[in-house]
């Protein structure tokens, strides 16, 4: 156990040191995720439109910029790993996969996390949401729906990153398969920037937590046979 | 020993490798030769197992190759397997973290392969900015981080000016020479083959079309198979 994590967060290591280095991934998800939330909160208004579904609203362009944000992220994280032959080399070592694998997710959790809180901070600016009042019930939400979407963003960039076609296959391949984690994402946070309790969102973050836990399984098991040239 | 037992390897339709047999032993050098697309590199990956064999099976130290069984592999290939925005320490303090080093050898290990391959003062520098012979020594560096017992070398001598191509040619001789390792590499150069090596293999088609010692004396016979084996598709 001690060397699985070892090798985890060698990884973390790593692939924070390059971010650190080139802000390549963070620098181009944020710039993006603000650009989506500005545009859309001149669309409809500084409150996110008026009415009962301005929560709504606010919710939706939230996670829809995040979504949009980290597809341009691991496409790049991954990009880096296809040029320096990463994979092979991470396939050439007795490793666990499933070590390399939570590595590279945690990874992008901590640049989506960062993309996050940029854009929670937006979104009390710009359409006068209530998040500093529900900012720990937010940080739950986000937190479990960040893993998730981690969680098969790196499954499926690690797959699609040897394609030709990658730039349009990860997320042909990744928006489906994050439906539920996306639906459930927004309607905890509806839930919380509408002053609603933990009642209205429980069962949302539930789903997500299973969510998390199926894929960070299965993508555990699978992650081997996508290493392999 | 490092064994491929009827080694087949198909790319789509095309195979790449056909039934190939070819065993190697410690303390020992394999020259293989042949000219582009004929396998060479296909074979050492397998051997790597970084390629899996779609027929047969690659064998070292007589089990079949294994996850734990890559720790006992170096492999350099064409891609260098370095991180451009790190520097080489950090590339190999990173790889060797892979291979299960413990942090506090992994300095020391660093520090004697960049004095071997003259890469020391390099050390702190991004790959970025190396030149092809200094990531190609960098690469070298990777491969023996972990004092693999099997390595394998695809054309390792290319972008090195003389004098780290010798250092190369001396590394590779003390690992077969002092400490009995299994080294194989790929090379165009026959006279390269001939004097490193203690036996050369040539392939053709991904087929072995020749297979003897380094014995100058065979050189026209393994020419003749050089020409044979590049004739045929694959």
């Amino acid at each position: 156990m001690r060397r699985f994590f070892y090798v985890l967060f060698a990884v973390v290591e790593k692939d924070l040191r390059l971010e650190w280095r080139t802000k390549e991934s963070l620098l181009v998800m944020v710039v993006f995720a603000l650009l989506v939330l500005t545009l859309f909160s001149f669309a409809f208004g500084p409150g996110g439109g008026s009415g009962e579904n301005a929560r709504a609203v606010q919710a939706g362009i939230l996670w829809i910029s995040f979504l949009f944000a980290c597809v341009i992220g691991l496409s790049r994280t991954m990009s880096v790993e296809r040029e320096s032959a990463g994979f092979s080399a991470m396939y050439l070592s007795p490793s666990d996969p499933s070590a390399l694998y939570l590595g590279k997710v945690v990874s992008v959790a901590v640049l989506m996390g960062i993309m996050e809180v940029v854009g929670f901070a937006v979104l009390a600016v710009l359409y006068q949401a209530n998040v500093w009042k529900s900012a720990g019930a937010l940080a739950i939400v986000a937190i479990s729906a960040t893993v998730g979407i981690a969680a098969a963003g790196t499954l499926f960039s690690a797959m699609s990153a040897r394609t030709r076609t990658r730039e349009v296959l990860l997320p042909v391949l990744m928006f489906p398969v994050l439906v539920p984690v996306l639906i459930a994402a927004v309607k905890a946070s509806e839930a919380h920037l509408g002053g609603g309790g933990w009642a209205d969102s429980r069962d949302w973050i539930r789903l997500m937590l299973v969510y998390d836990v199926v894929f960070l399984v299965a993508a555990s098991l699978v992650f081997e046979y996508i290493l392999e040239e | 020993m490092l064994e491929a037992l009827g080694v087949s390897r198909r790319y789509g339709w095309r195979w790449a490798l056909k039934d190939l047999n070819l065993s190697v032993s410690p303390g020992e050098t394999l020259a293989l030769l042949g000219k582009n697309g004929s396998g060479k590199t296909t074979l050492l990956k397998t051997f790597a197992g970084l390629l899996m064999p779609t027929e047969g099976t690659v064998r070292v130290g007589g089990e079949p190759i294994s996850r734990e069984a890559k720790g006992g592999i170096g492999l350099l290939t064409h891609e260098p397997m370095l991180y451009a925005g790190l520097t080489i320490r950090e590339n190999l303090g990173y790889f060797a973290k892979l291979f299960g080093m413990e942090s506090g050898d992994i300095s020391g290990r660093v520090e004697l392969l960049a004095e071997t391959l003259g890469i020391t003062d390099r050390l702190a520098e991004p790959v970025r900015v190396l030149s092809q012979g200094l990531r190609q020594r960098a690469s070298l560096a990777r491969a023996l981080l972990h004092d693999p017992e099997v390595v394998l070398l695809d054309e390792p001598f290319s972008g090195l000016d003389p004098e780290a191509a010798g250092r190369l040619e001396s590394v590779v001789r003390a690992l077969c020479e002092h400490h009995a390792r299994i080294v194989v590499f790929t090379t165009h150069d026959l006279s390269k083959a001939f004097d490193m090596a203690g036996r050369i293999a040539v392939l053709g088609g991904g087929r072995l079309a020749y297979e003897g010692n380094a014995d100058n004396s065979k050189e026209e016979e393994l020419l003749a198979a050089f020409d044979e084996a590049s004739e045929g598709p694959a």
